[in-house]
């Protein structure tokens, strides 16, 4: 008796096994959209055989594990590179952005206002006499100016989208970093019972490698499954089941970046002294940021500045040696500015330019209308060898687009280059761990046979039972 | 190789991303006709083009300067030509009258009003305008320069005109080498001239005459070469040379037309005489003056020639380096919408099958 009763056994147990083989199919098919999942895997082993009449009888099979077929080292492999994807990225984007500033394919840009006014100039050579003319380069020397600023505000832009676009992802850090925590809490409970957090780990897989994208960040997992985040070489944004904010702020002028620039800070306790630590991000979409803001950027609006100052002070220097239509000796013709830092969005014309463009000069001797040697001198700055290596304005102007152009086709590069092998790592992890319906459907089939065996086995039991029963009736 | 779902929908994604991709470009370029839209699209192109539109609009700025300078030349040199058949007729005047034995008082008052009408004749052409520019004055460009009595007002000044890049060319003669003939042998432009600290090539382009229009440090090699007279001045100055050089001090021709007309009026045939010589002299002046001018003009002749060669150059660059080759843009075009039909079909085929549309 007790050995049908046994077989019985033997077959609900069977069943029981074929349904959680279904429930994890299940859940693989479920998942298989769901961003950083890993396939599950029943593990299938036979349980203890017994002993009988001499003979050691199986006893069907167990379930010793549900594993994710997961590749770790491949995982830490993809984080690793996602960090400079990410980095590349927002430097591709920035650059774009930059150089739809300098774009003259498409735009009239700052090459030509400069050109046109020392064109102008050489116009009032041709006519000094001309009152007409000298509106004429007045409005030149205004669009000018204008440029400038528009180059100057353009470039700020830039940098306070960049500003936002840092604060945006601070945010989603710390909503990360606090996820970690959790999960770092959940994973340490489920597995202290012995058991594997699949889920969980999935979970937190896929917010390492967001975080990664973000900022560069390290981390190391402990026997009890707890992983340690680092920012940079000194941030610690979780440790154990605690995370740390990060807080973006906008820098007092006197520290690393520009005044009103964002900077990153990180709080290592609840009330203690946060720790700057905008130097420390070098990779990830923040460290690209950082970088085309505080360098690129910053090295830019230098160099404008540098062009907006030199042509101020050049033509300020020849023009005030001049006379005016009046014959009164010359003034300044832009406004004076003390020092290059935001030349470029503090060039202006001087007012009285502005108001009477007759006090313009052309020429050295008063009462000489015709005399246009001022103006010529002024024209010749165009061609004077003002910037290091003697490049002249247009030299130094067109060698910055050149810059420009250069560094954002670099950065394209890098940015698809980065983008194929992280695609391609996507895929050896998608082929390792991704959900394959066929397989699934496969093995839900053979489950299926599995349950159905199981079930004929426990009907042929009973019937065995049934055959014992009726003896007695023969 | 094992693959999962996700993979051939990650691929078919791409795919259709990168084709689309690839016929947005195409037909950007298509409809622009430009294949250089951004400068990052071919950084080296995109700085030749820039290069070259920084040098197109200074060239068109320097075409302009040569016109305006040609105009200025033209109309000088026409009064030159004006004022050289007044010398030769007063000088024919002269002539006829000191020749003539039977010449009278009357006569000659006859010969002498004529002689005033071509001195109101001369100044009136050192009074000429171009536009409401006097063409005589020097830099003094909006008032007579000559009164009624042939006084000058003007000064010596050179109106430069930047006619190629750092190169000057005067573009007109002061009344004061014309008609007092003051250095009117002399180069130009005087030593003080405006861009005088500027490193530029600071003559006036006229390889066969050249006259340096303005001095500069790094012109001195230049003027070494091509002005040999600089080599001269160290060598003793020969009689002949020391009379040419008194010549070359020229004369005021309007005086010189003034007391023809007095010597007439006062019947002194002396003073008819000397004016024979005094008015050669004045008319070779205004000659020699007037062969500076055509030189001048040649030079402006030649810079237009080159500069609208320089132009085509220039543009011919442009669009080289930015224009679409069409034929390449559309057959591109017509292969990228092939590639991105056949993704779509095959894509349809990958995606579509599964275990599961077999079990029913």
């Amino acid at each position: 008796m007790s050995k049908v009763g046994s077989l019985m056994d033997l077959g609900r147990r069977s069943m029981q096994n074929s349904q959680l083989g279904l429930r994890t199919v299940a859940h693989n098919i479920a998942n298989r959209s769901t961003e950083g999942y890993s396939r599950q895997r029943v593990d299938f082993v036979h349980s203890q055989p017994v002993g009988s009449q001499g003979k050691r009888v199986g006893t069907g099979a167990q379930v010793s594990a549900l594993e994710s077929v997961r590749n770790d080292y491949l995982e830490k492999q993809i984080e690793k590179e996602t960090q400079k994807l990410g980095m590349h990225q927002s430097e591709a984007d920035g650059m774009a952005r930059i150089e739809q500033i300098y774009n003259e394919q498409q735009n009239k840009g700052l090459n030509r206002f400069v050109s046109e006014f020392f064109n102008a100039f050489r116009e009032l050579a041709n006519s000094p006499e001309s009152l007409p003319i000298r509106t004429l380069v007045k409005e030149k020397a205004v669009a000018l100016s204008e440029d400038f600023g528009r180059i100057h505000n353009q470039l700020r832009d830039v940098q306070k989208d960049l500003d936002y676009q840092i604060k945006t992802e601070v945010e989603e850090i710390n909503a990360m970093t606090q996820e970690i925590a959790a999960l770092n809490e959940e994973i340490s409970m489920v597995e202290l019972q012995d058991q594997t957090a699949n889920d969980e780990r999935d979970r937190r897989n896929l917010l390492l490698k967001k975080l990664g994208e973000k900022v560069n960040i390290k981390y190391a997992e402990n026997d009890e499954g707890i992983v340690t985040v680092m920012m940079g070489s000194t941030g610690i944004l979780v440790s154990g089941y605690d995370s740390y904010k990060l807080t973006a702020r906008e820098g007092t002028g006197d520290s690393v970046v520009r005044q009103g620039n964002v900077e990153v800070l990180l709080h290592p306790t609840k009330h203690g002294a946060p720790v700057n630590m905008t130097k420390q991000i070098t990779r990830g979409k923040i460290g690209g940021a950082l970088h085309i803001r505080d360098n690129v950027i910053e090295n830019l609006l230098q160099k404008n500045d540098k062009l907006a100052f030199t042509i101020a002070n050049e033509v300020n220097k020849a023009h005030i040696q001049g006379v005016d239509r009046y014959s009164k000796s010359g003034i300044l013709f832009f406004d004076l500015m003390p020092e290059q830092q935001d030349a470029a969005a503090k060039i202006r014309v001087n007012e009285t330019v502005q108001i009477d463009p007759g006090r313009i000069s052309a020429g050295y001797q008063p009462g000489s209308p015709g005399d246009n040697r001022v103006a010529h001198r002024i024209a010749a700055i165009q061609y004077s060898e003002l910037f290091e290596g003697g490049a002249n304005i247009d030299e130094y102007y067109n060698s910055m687009v050149g810059e420009v152009a250069v560094e954002t086709k670099q950065a394209n590069m890098r940015h698809e280059h980065h983008d194929k092998i992280v695609q391609q790592l996507g895929n050896i992890r998608e082929s390792i761990s991704g959900v394959s319906l066929d397989e699934e459907t496969t093995k839900m089939i053979e489950l299926q046979k599995a349950f159905d065996a199981s079930a004929r086995v426990i009907r042929t039991a009973d019937e065995l039972l049934d055959t014992v029963l009726n003896i007695k009736r023969y | 190789m094992r693959v999962a779902d996700k993979m051939n929908f990650n691929q078919v994604t791409r795919s259709l991303n990168d084709n689309r991709g690839d016929m947005s470009k195409l037909t950007d370029q298509a409809a622009t006709g430009k294949s250089l839209l951004k400068p990052s699209d071919n950084p080296v192109a995109a700085a030749k083009v820039l290069k070259a539109r920084t040098s197109l609009s200074a060239v068109e700025q320097f075409l302009q300067s040569n016109q305006e300078a040609q105009n200025f030349l033209n109309f000088t040199e026409q009064s030159l030509a004006e004022l050289t058949d007044i010398y030769v007729r007063a000088k024919e005047l002269a002539l006829s009258q000191a020749n003539d034995p039977s010449s009278s008082p009357q006569s000659m008052g006859m010969v002498a009003r004529e002689v005033g009408q071509l001195f109101a004749d001369a100044l009136a052409i050192g009074n000429r305008r171009i536009g409401d520019k006097f063409l005589f004055g020097g830099f003094r460009t909006v008032s007579e320069p000559f009164d009624q009595n042939g006084n000058y007002y003007g000064d010596s000044g050179d109106i430069l005109m930047e006619v190629r890049k750092g190169q000057y060319l005067a573009a007109n003669l002061p009344g004061s080498k014309v008609f007092l003939g003051e250095d009117y042998q002399a180069t130009p432009v005087d030593g003080t001239s405006p861009i005088e600290s500027n490193p530029i090539e600071l003559y006036d382009g006229d390889s066969k005459n050249p006259t340096p229009v303005l001095r500069g440090p790094a012109s001195v090699n230049n003027i070494e070469i091509l002005h040999p007279e600089h080599e001269q001045e160290n060598r003793p100055v020969s009689d002949k040379e020391r009379e040419e050089a008194n010549f070359a001090r020229g004369t005021n021709i309007l005086d010189v037309l003034k007391s023809f007309q007095i010597s007439l009026e006062a019947g002194d045939k002396r003073g008819v005489q000397q004016a024979i010589e005094d008015l050669e002299i004045a008319r070779s002046q205004v000659v020699t003056l007037r062969s500076q001018i055509g030189s001048r003009m040649n030079t402006v002749e030649k810079n237009l020639e080159s500069l609208e060669k320089l132009k085509l150059d220039n543009r011919v660059i442009v669009s080289q380096q930015e224009d679409a080759d069409a034929f390449k843009v559309y057959s591109e075009l017509k292969r990228s919408e092939g590639n991105l039909q056949a993704t779509l079909q095959t894509s349809g085929r990958l995606i579509q099958p599964s275990l599961l549309d077999f079990l029913s």
